[in-house]
C-alpha cells in the first residue's frame, strides 16, 4: 500500500513537470507584409533603436536575412505577402536541430526590457502578435523553410508557402550568426 | 462603390486640405543617393515622367496588393533572380499607384532599406489619406535643405475663393459701443422731421 502510495505521488510530480514543458508559450502567426520583411520587437519605444540606421538593413543583415537594432529583430522573408509561422519561448537553445527541413536558419539577438515581445509588419507597423515574456535578452533564431516554393518575390501569390519557425531563450548572446545560408538555384 | 469612394475625397479633402486652401503635407521620404542610388534614380526618372512628387498613404492592403499587381504586371523579365527586385513609382501603398506606375529595376537591398525607412520615418505617422512628399536627396546634400527648397516651391497662398464685392458679416459697420448713439441720433432726427412736417396743432 505504502509503494503504491509513493507511486502516485511521484506520478503527480512527473506528470506536472511535463504539463510544465507543455506551458511553453507557442504561437501561430498569419499576416501580410510588404518589402519581404518584418520585425520582432520590444513593446516599449524607448528600449528601441531605429530601422534606418546604418547598421540595421547592411550587407550582412540581407545576406543573413536578419537586421539587429537594440530592441528589433528584422526577419528577411521570401515572399512579398502573406506570411506564416510560428514562434516558441524556449527554456534553453534547441540544439537538436533538423538542418534538411529548413532552407536557412539564422539566429542573433534581442533585448526585451519591458517583457512585451511584439511583431510587427512593414511598413505599417500593423501589430500582429503580442507575446508576454521575461523582461531580459533573448537569443532568436529563425528556421526559414519552403523558400523555393515563392516564384516571384515581388508580389504575393497563393502558391506562396514559405515558413517561418521562431525560437527565442535567455541568452547573453546578440552576435548574429547563419547556421545555414539559402541560395538561389 | 462610387459612394465608398465619394467618402475616401471627402475623407482626403478634410484631412488634406486646410482652411487657406494650402495642402496639408504630413509628412517627407527623403530618397537618399547615398543609400538607395537606384531608387534615387527611378525617383527622379519619375518625376521626369510627369509622376506627382506629393502621394497619399492608403492603409488599406488589400488595394495596395492589387496596385502593385498592376503596376508589375508583365514586367518580371526586368528583374534578375535574387539580384535585383521591382521598385513602382508612385508606391503600391498610395493612392495614386497602381497601373500607371514607372517600374524600374533596383537591388533587393536597396528595397529593403526603403521599407525599414518608409515605416519609420512616414507611415508611422500618417493615417490613411495623408499627404507625404518624396524628396531625392543628392549625395553630399542634407535632406532638410532639400525639404526647405521642394517647400519654396509650393504655392505660399491660396486664392481668396469668396465673390467679388460680397459684404464681409464677419465685423459690424459701427462698432457695437456707438450703437446707442447712433439709434439715439436716429430717433432724434426721426422725431424732428415729425415734428417738422405734422406740427402739433
Amino acid at each position: 500500500m505504502k509503494k503504491l502510495i509513493v507511486l502516485a505521488i511521484l506520478s503527480m510530480f512527473i506528470s506536472c513537470s511535463i504539463n510544465k514543458k507543455k506551458a511553453m508559450k507557442k504561437q501561430y502567426f498569419k499576416f501580410q507584409t510588404e518589402y519581404r520583411q518584418f520585425y520582432l520587437e520590444d513593446g516599449k519605444a524607448e528600449n528601441k533603436g531605429n530601422t534606418t540606421s546604418q547598421n540595421f538593413w547592411t550587407e550582412e543583415a540581407f545576406n543573413s536575412r536578419m537586421a539587429l537594432e537594440k530592441g528589433i529583430v528584422g526577419v528577411g522573408t521570401e515572399s512579398y505577402g502573406n506570411i506564416k509561422g510560428e514562434i516558441e519561448i524556449l527554456d534553453k537553445s534547441n540544439d537538436n536541430i533538423d538542418y534538411n527541413k529548413y532552407d536557412h536558419i539564422v539566429e542573433g539577438g534581442i533585448n526585451i526590457p519591458s517583457g512585451e515581445l511584439q511583431i510587427l509588419n512593414c511598413p505599417d507597423s500593423n501589430l500582429e502578435l503580442t507575446l508576454k515574456v521575461n523582461p531580459g535578452k533573448y537569443r532568436v533564431r529563425i528556421y526559414s523553410s519552403n523558400l523555393e516554393s515563392v516564384k516571384d518575390y515581388d508580389l504575393p501569390n497563393d502558391t506562396d508557402n514559405d515558413y517561418y519557425r521562431i525560437e527565442l531563450w535567455k541568452s547573453d548572446d546578440m552576435e548574429r550568426k547563419i547556421l545555414k545560408q539559402f541560395n538561389y538555384k | 462603390m462610387t459612394g465608398v469612394y465619394a467618402q475616401m475625397l471627402f475623407q482626403f479633402l478634410k484631412n488634406n486640405i486646410s482652411a487657406t486652401g494650402i495642402l496639408n503635407i504630413k509628412g517627407f521620404h527623403f530618397v537618399m543617393e547615398s543609400r538607395t542610388p537606384s531608387i534615387y534614380k527611378h525617383t527622379l526618372n519619375s518625376f521626369l515622367q510627369g509622376q506627382p512628387e506629393i502621394l497619399h498613404y492608403d492603409s488599406d492592403l488589400t488595394r495596395r496588393s492589387e496596385r502593385r499587381k498592376e503596376a508589375l504586371q508583365g514586367k518580371d523579365a526586368m528583374r534578375t533572380k535574387g539580384v535585383t527586385s521591382l521598385d513602382e513609382y508612385p508606391f503600391a501603398s498610395t493612392f495614386e499607384g497602381g497601373k500607371d506606375a514607372n517600374v524600374a529595376a533596383v537591388p533587393i537591398i536597396e528595397q529593403s532599406y526603403q521599407g525599414a525607412d518608409l515605416r519609420w520615418n512616414v507611415y508611422a505617422h500618417l493615417k490613411s489619406g495623408d499627404a507625404f512628399m518624396v524628396l531625392p536627396v543628392p549625395e553630399g546634400k542634407e535632406p532638410e535643405t532639400v525639404k526647405q527648397e521642394a517647400l519654396s516651391r509650393l504655392p505660399q497662398s491660396a486664392p481668396i475663393l469668396s465673390p467679388a464685392g460680397s459684404p464681409n458679416f464677419s465685423r459690424p459697420a459701427v462698432p457695437y459701443n456707438l450703437w446707442p448713439a447712433v439709434l439715439g441720433a436716429g430717433v432724434a432726427i426721426g422725431v424732428g422731421m415729425y415734428m417738422r412736417y405734422f406740427p402739433i396743432p
